[in-house]
């Protein structure tokens, strides 16, 4: 029978009991995030019981060892605190599996370990693989892991994958990756994550747009003047990142994930429902929406890429991005990217989504704003001063989470003067609580069988249909082709001039953030 | 400290709104902020101090606009004096965001001027919570309720829970309001629920739902109606029928099997300090001493035994009363229980 107590208990899908299976599990995305977001659901009391965490890696550790070193990290960055007490409760459920990612013997004695595991706790089978490795490894894993039998869930039970980003470096790589998984698990148990989607506004956005009576008659092209997506970041290629970096860039390593399923929320239709297929149907209509930048010409109009120089964020001296460690001296890679996106539909017919991001940047903010057109300006055009910008209605996904809406307002006085103002709500003030890590949510989520806030595979693949074609615009294989210009920006300033002169070419601005 | 000191400046009340104004214009390195009108309402002697710490700990989380009203009916002449302050905390370090709170000491007969005077300085559009602390009094009239959003009681306080349960639903049903009720004797209970929903998710444990035959519950004499709650949400989830009630006891059946729901007190541990369940080979004990932070759930069944900690529910009216405004809802559960928490009310 079921279990009664369970009913109406909370309001969200119930996660289920399982085995988590972490690959990579050495890492910094474990020690930083992982196993901190377990950690404080087991707090929170919201981790299923029973649940075990088994972390799977090539170098020789014992359990106690591997325990240390995460509760050395999660001292630093628990969410919640560390609490001594729970932590030795907790770290009964953390065992460490050493094995090499090709070596299939060593996922022969997983099966027999998690059979063992599930002897020992009576869980039913459920295993939740969890693929955080470095993305050369991702075949061989899914590769063993089927070989082991351990896509396979028993009867009752299920068994899931959730890999990280990046999944493929282009549509060829995508598409391989997305098969390889597919062969290994049904699509239905594949959690492709982006972190972005687990963030509070992220969530948010969709209430916003279809829980309030006010937006969505407005939002479309008859009184939307164009969207700007921002994600500024004030840090370069510190802690040796530059040897990622480098053979990603803006584009691939932040626009074609995070930043796509930010506009998809944006402009989506409404779903039918809230079903995890029913809002990514609506998603992926918008990025294959999407307008293709399909020659040189077309990038060169639309696309700014550009690279920062030597100069000065929040007061500290930074060098070039050539200069940086474990970066290419002659490197043609991107730190900066700004697109002006067109989506074809009726809705959007006409408004630019002008997309940017980029690094050394004079401060971190990830936000969405939505402009309006502005009112008729019949009434207060003659007015010394004229009629202020328009309205804006803005979204921030990160730091301070919140969203704002700019008006005009008429100064106080005894002549008629117009100014704009704000009207401001912060998360963080209005709720003192903080709210859950997105990993937390999205580790639930996959717990229960939710998939909404994870990417499908046409999702994956329409994105990079569309970054592969400004890629090879900015990349040509004929090396006789005329390659498009790499600007330059000096970090700490807010990007290169040919990112203004797009859109000034519009009529339009960036937000000043 | 005073009662005049930590309640803030005293201030005419018609000019409430007006030092607001001025006591956010003395200082811009501040931001007011609010969700609610959160109104807390007694008739006891002293409570505006205590309330004042009540505001003082709810507004760490929950920013509102904190009313709090203190009201002496054994004098009858009308009187009213009226404070204002605010409580602060900092966020990430470096912005202080503050709620408001207005007190006032009020004597006389009320019912009226409780609406006109308390309720002119609600913050608009924002929701109405009013803690009613304490029996229920001619005060709380259907028209008062009307404006409510969520009425805040606790069970626990009634001299007679039974009677003033009938009370509310004779108000409830004139008012035809939607307001939602929420029992802070009920809010107690919660993590103690979720740990029993979490012990049966377990598949070695979950088949032993249908064999439960005997359940203790042990609580705080002051806390003994959130353990008639917390029986009557197990009844009620497993279709059990109540059968018979003794002053300790109260025997349920389902499907020809009884099953023994016992009470007992123990005043020197936490509010609700243990329960315990026997369904067939499946043995269940949570228990909690005083102070602690967390529930320790003992499980043992046919070749397995765990132990495992969970978290407990706070300690505190504004604690309780925090967590459960973070969670919101209607509180639907709570009235599905309650047809079988009155009949259990007849234990206590």
């Amino acid at each position: 029978m079921s279990n009664p107590f369970r009913e109406d208990l909370a309001a969200r899908s119930r996660p289920e009991p399982c085995s988590v299976v972490i690959f990579g599990a050495t890492g910094d995305l474990t020690h930083r995030k992982l196993v901190p977001a377990l950690y404080n659901l087991a707090i929170d009391g919201e981790l299923p019981p029973g649940t075990q965490i088994i972390g799977f890696a090539r170098r020789e550790k014992s359990d106690d060892v591997f325990r240390a070193g995460l509760e050395e990290l999660n001292k630093k960055v628990s969410r919640n605190g560390h609490d001594d007490k729970i932590w030795d409760t907790f770290k009964q459920t953390i065992s460490y599996h050493q094995s090499e990612f090709q070596d299939t013997e060593g996922y022969r004695r997983l099966a027999e370990r998690l059979d063992e595991i599930d002897e020992k706790n009576g869980t039913k089978g459920n295993r939740l693989f969890y693929v955080a490795s470095a993305p050369e490894f991702f075949d061989d894993i899914l590769l063993n892991l089927k070989a082991a039998g351990l896509n396979e869930p028993k009867e009752g039970s299920w068994s899931r994958v959730i890999v990280e980003k990046p999944f493929g470096t282009d549509l060829a790589t995508a598409q391989h990756l997305n098969e390889v998984v597919n062969q290994t698990f049904d699509e239905a148990d594949t959690y492709r994550i982006d972190h972005y989607l687990g963030k509070e506004t992220a969530q948010n956005l969709m209430v916003l747009r279809f829980a309030n009576s006010i937006f969505e008659p407005l939002w479309n092209s008859s009184h939307i003047e164009q969207i700007q997506i921002t994600c500024a970041e004030n840090l370069g290629m510190e802690g040796g990142r530059g040897g990622y970096y480098d053979k990603s860039g803006a584009l691939r390593d932040m626009v074609q994930n995070h930043l796509l399923q930010l506009l998809s929320l944006v402009a989506m239709e409404p779903p039918t429902d809230l079903s995890a297929d029913g809002v990514r149907d609506e998603k992926v209509k918008v990025i294959r929406s999407l307008r293709q930048w399909d020659t040189p010409e077309l990038v060169a109009e639309n696309v700014v890429r550009s690279q920062y120089t030597a100069g000065h964020v929040d007061g500290q001296p930074k060098v070039g991005y050539r200069e940086e460690d474990r970066v290419n001296p002659e490197s043609e890679t991107e730190t900066y990217v700004a697109l002006r996106c067109m989506i074809d539909t009726w809705r959007w017919s006409g408004v630019p989504f002008y997309v940017r991001m980029g690094k050394q940047l004079p401060k971190k903010a990830t936000e969405i704003s939505v402009h309006f057109k502005p009112a008729p300006s019949v009434l207060f055009s003659a007015l010394p001063g004229g009629v202020p910008d328009s309205n804006v209605l803005v979204i921030r996904i990160q730091p301070d989470e919140g969203i704002s809406l700019r008006m005009v307002s008429k100064l106080p006085g005894t002549s008629l003067r117009l100014e704009p103002v704000k009207m401001d709500f912060h998360y963080s003030t209005s709720f003192g609580k903080s709210s859950p890590e997105a990993y937390e949510r999205l580790l639930l989520d996959a717990m229960a069988g939710d998939a909404t806030l994870f990417a499908r595979r046409d999702e994956v693949e329409e994105a990079w249909r569309f970054i592969d074609n400004i890629e090879h615009a900015w990349h040509p294989q004929d090396s006789s082709a005329e390659k498009l210009p790499m600007t330059e920006y000096t970090a700490g300033s807010w990007g290169p001039k040919e990112a203004d002169e797009m859109l000034q070419s519009s009529g339009h601005t960036w937000r000043r953030l | 400290m005073s009662e005049e000191v930590l309640l803030g400046t005293e201030v005419p009340v018609g000019q409430i709104d007006r030092e607001l104004k001025k006591l956010w214009e003395a200082d811009d390195t501040r931001s007011a902020a609010s969700l609610m009108n959160l109104v807390i309402y007694s008739e006891t002697p002293g409570s505006l101090v205590q309330n004042t710490e009540a505001a003082r700990e709810l507004t760490e989380e929950q920013a509102c606009r904190a009313i709090l009203v203190e009201i002496d009916r054994s004098i009858t002449e009308p009187s009213v004096r009226s404070f204002i302050t605010a409580h602060c905390n900092l966020f990430g370090g470096k912005k202080s965001v503050c709620s408001e709170q207005v007190a006032f000491k009020m004597t006389g007969t009320v019912s009226g001027r409780l609406r006109n005077t308390v309720f002119a300085h609600l913050n608009s559009d924002l929701p109405l919570i009013l803690w009613w602390q304490g029996e229920f009094t001619s005060v709380l009239t259907e028209r008062l309720l009307s404006v409510v959003d969520r009425l805040l009681i606790d069970s626990s306080e009634f001299e007679d829970p039974s009677s003033a349960h009938q009370t509310l639903a004779e108000l409830s049903a004139a008012t035809q309001s939607s307001f939602v009720l929420q029992d802070i004797a009920w809010t107690r209970t919660y993590m103690i629920r979720l740990a029993i929903a979490q012990i049966f998710d377990r598949p070695l444990v979950e088949a032993a739902v249908g064999e439960i035959s005997k359940v203790s519950i042990t609580t705080q004499s002051a806390h003994k109606v959130s353990g008639l709650l917390l029986a009557s949400w197990m009844a009620t989830q497993a279709g059990w029928e109540l059968q018979s009630l003794s002053d300790e006891c109260a025997s349920f059946v389902k499907k020809g099997r009884t099953i023994e729901i016992a009470f007992s007190t123990d005043d020197s541990s936490a509010p609700i300090s243990e329960v315990m369940i026997e369904a067939g080979s499946v043995n269940v004990i949570l228990s909690r001493a005083k102070g602690d932070r967390f529930v320790k759930q003992c499980i043992s069944a046919p070749g397995a035994s765990f132990e495992q900690l969970s978290p407990a529910d706070e300690d505190t009216p504004s604690g309780l009363i925090g967590s459960q405004l973070s969670r919101g809802g209607k509180n639907r559960l709570y009235l599905k229980t309650l047809p079988v928490f009155r009949k259990l009310l007849e234990v206590k």
